[in-house]
């Protein structure tokens, strides 16, 4: 019987990691359509696309930088989806995060790095925690919805630190307004020369593996599918269902604010008034494409990275416009989430067919 | 069974489509080719330039654009360039272009001026420009910027020469240096026409806080202003509709509005960005390009006031003169630089 039951479920696997690699297909082919449309060689820019992100040394190591905050975006959707608490607000989170590493980074001093870094990343990790908990608190005290809420609090998030930039936090010496940059101490090293990858991709790999760990190999993360699959037998079985949904709030608030952190103190160093990261956003649709889980997820946050990485090479090899590039991301989350349906259906059939 | 023939059909009519666009696409590359087997000893200069929104803004990048493709026809340079790059991201794309072989980088905004200072001494071959740039820290970044006050000072001089009531006004965006400069820039103009007129200054603090400007004019209006300079991006349409409202005259900055309100715009002060792209250019191409700060200004076509053809015919002669004796004594470098507290 158990045999059997791993030989469907591989069986699943295989039909999912399918029709998703198919919906990617579709939508690059839909996206070179487009393309074509501008009048570019559809061909000619994708493989832009690929040696502009993949290509080079300085390319691989833009693509990974990219990468680590997408990828931490990405759990920080799945661990949240895995309690059904729609946390859009990501983006918020991510900016959040990178006020606090950039407070501690900027006006704490005097420290040994390590604990600096440290130290920067917790303050990170809290601010996360803080903004998504507001979401929580009008979820849990008002029964708002946690899908708008999150949302505009991404507004909120990114105009406030641009305010705090370009008054208290403003950098003095500075005509334009940006914060000053971190103390050298609170710098994450880089860990591949000539190129801006960071240790950053290091925590970002150990945070997937504890996840991974956490979701699927432990009681507590048994608990947490439990209240996502069905919130009412898991009640029945004893297990609290707020409880569990606020320890997935502040694991996923916890993620974005850690990638933010991350992404501040090993690559962009301050904060410029009018920075937008996209990541959390992109990160949602990473997240669904990777299947909430991580390994997939891995894979997706790649694939993303490369799009914003080989999007710049592409136009500026054959001009194809910046606005076509984010097209192609939108096609991919769109044609991602119609194989999600089907992915869905075709599960349902398997299983009945196997009992 | 019946989808899935469908699903394939569809995939196969991309196919075809794709097939069908790069095949189209490839006679059109093949002039390309030609022009190079005629040239093929002069290697063209490449230039790189990174944009802060989109080259179809109407504004200062498309008018940084439209520089590079009269370049690319008057000099036959070679180029490319990226769009909509954030200041924090733009580092990473000007050592791209550095390693793609690029000899020149424009970096076409001034936030990106302290990007370039950190990436520039990287690349010792590669040569930098920053337009409206405020400062060079190696010898292969040029700064290039402007007065910042010649067109405003033109815009007072006809603001003066047309009033009536002896009172006009100017609105900037921010109360910052630029802001100022600009608005004394008009003063002084003013004042070199009717040493007796009144100006009334004011700042929005937002370039698009629309409401707001539209209550400052209305306040100076009241006043009796009847000339009005905006230099306030998306809060000169609030403006110029006030003024259009009340029947005075606007002035328009920094591009040409006259269009906006053709009876109500009577000219525009403009500081078209194309120059900064085409200066540096222009210097790398006469093999002449140094580091430095350029203050560019009325004499290099920098900054300009472009007349509202139907206004133009309809001032008198006297008008007319005032101006352009005011613009001779810009680019002969007569006038004082206001002085900003």
């Amino acid at each position: 019987m158990s045999s059997f039951d791993s030989s469907l479920s591989r069986r699943i696997l295989r039909m999912r990691i399918l029709v998703t690699g198919l919906a990617v297909v579709v939508a690059f082919l839909l996206g070179s359509a487009l393309v074509a449309l501008a009048g570019i060689n559809p061909l000619t820019a994708l493989r832009y696309l690929f040696s502009g992100a993949l290509g080079t040394r300085h390319g691989i190591g833009e693509t990974l930088t990219r990468f680590i905050p997408l990828f931490l975006a990405t759990l920080s959707f799945a661990i949240a989806m895995k309690v059904h608490f729609y946390n859009v607000g990501i983006e918020g989170q991510i900016a959040l995060g990178s006020l606090g590493a950039l407070l501690v980074g900027v006006y704490v001093t005097g420290l040994p790095a390590p604990i600096h870094i440290l130290l920067c990343l917790t303050a990170s990790v809290v601010f996360g925690i803080l903004w998504l908990s507001v979401a929580g608190f009008l979820r849990f005290r008002f029964g708002a919805n946690e899908l708008l809420t999150t949302v505009m609090l991404n507004y909120i998030a990114i105009y406030l630190i641009d305010i705090l930039v370009e008054t208290v936090l403003k950098d003095p010496n500075s005509l334009i307004n940006q914060s000053q940059k971190i103390a050298a101490t609170a710098k994450l090293p880089r860990i591949m020369e000539g190129t801006t990858v960071h240790l950053g991709l290091v925590f970002a790999a150990i945070v997937g593996f504890i996840v991974y760990y956490y979701v699927w190999r432990t009681p507590g993360g048994f608990e947490l599918r439990a209240v996502g699959a069905n919130s009412k037998a898991a009640k029945y079985a004893g297990i609290n269902p707020a409880k569990l949904i606020i320890i997935g709030m502040i694991i996923s608030g916890g993620l974005a604010g850690l990638g933010g952190g991350l992404n501040l103190l090993g690559y962009q160093s301050r904060w410029v008034s009018g920075t937008f990261l996209g990541y959390g956003f992109d990160g949602i649709g990473a997240a669904v494409m990777g299947q909430y889980h991580p390994l997939g997820m891995a894979f997706s946050a790649l694939l993303f990275a490369i799009i914003r990485v080989g999007g710049g090479a592409m136009q500026r090899s054959v001009g194809v416009p910046y606005p076509l590039v984010h097209a192609l991301q939108g096609i991919v989350i769109i044609a991602v989430i119609i194989s999600a349906y089907f992915i869905e259906k075709r599960t349902e059939k398997m299983t009945k067919g196997g009992q | 069974m019946k989808k899935k023939i469908i699903s394939l059909l569809l995939v196969a009519m991309f196919l075809v489509s794709l097939v069908g666009c790069a095949g189209a696409e490839e006679p059109a590359e093949e002039p390309a080719v030609e022009e190079n087997v005629e040239e093929p000893a002069v290697e063209p200069i490449k230039v790189g330039v990174i944009f802060t929104g989109s080259i179809g803004d109407g504004a200062w990048n498309e008018s940084g654009y439209n520089a590079l493709v009269k370049a690319k026809e008057d000099l036959g340079i070679e180029f490319s360039f990226q769009e909509s790059v954030p200041v924090a991201e733009s580092g990473e794309v000007m050592r791209n272009f550095a390693y793609e072989g690029y000899d020149l980088i424009i970096a076409h905004d001034f936030n990106y001026n302290d990007i370039v200072s950190e990436v520039a001494p990287e690349f010792p071959d590669v040569l930098f420009t920053v337009s409206y740039g405020y400062q060079s820290t190696e010898d292969n970044i040029a700064a290039i910027t402007s007065s910042g006050w010649h067109a405003s000072y033109m815009a007072g001089v006809l603001a003066a020469a047309v009033s009536e009531t002896e009172i006009v006004g100017v609105l900037s965006a921010t109360d910052s240096f630029m802001g100022k400069r600009m608005r004394t820039g008009f003063v002084n103009g003013a004042k070199s026409v009717n040493p007796d007129i009144e100006v009334l200054e004011a700042f929005t603090g937002s370039w698009d806080d629309v409401v707001k400007g539209k209550e400052l004019v209305n306040g100076m209006i009241q006043q009796g202003i009847d000339v009005i300079l905006s230099n306030s991006g998306n809060v000169n349409f609030g403006v110029i509709e006030t003024a259009k409202e009340a029947g005075i005259m606007a002035i328009g900055a920094p591009s040409d509005l006259s269009s906006v309100a053709p009876d109500t715009v009577i000219a525009s002060a403009v500081t078209p960005s194309g120059i900064y792209v085409d200066y540096g250019i222009r210097q790398l191409a006469e093999d002449n390009f140094d580091g430095g700060v350029y203050v560019l200004g009325i004499k290099e076509g920098a900054e300009d006031l472009i007349w509202n053809p139907a206004f133009e015919a309809e001032f008198s002669a006297e008008v007319i003169d005032t101006v352009n004796a005011a613009k001779l004594q810009l680019s002969n470098g007569e006038i004082e630089e206001p002085v900003v507290e």
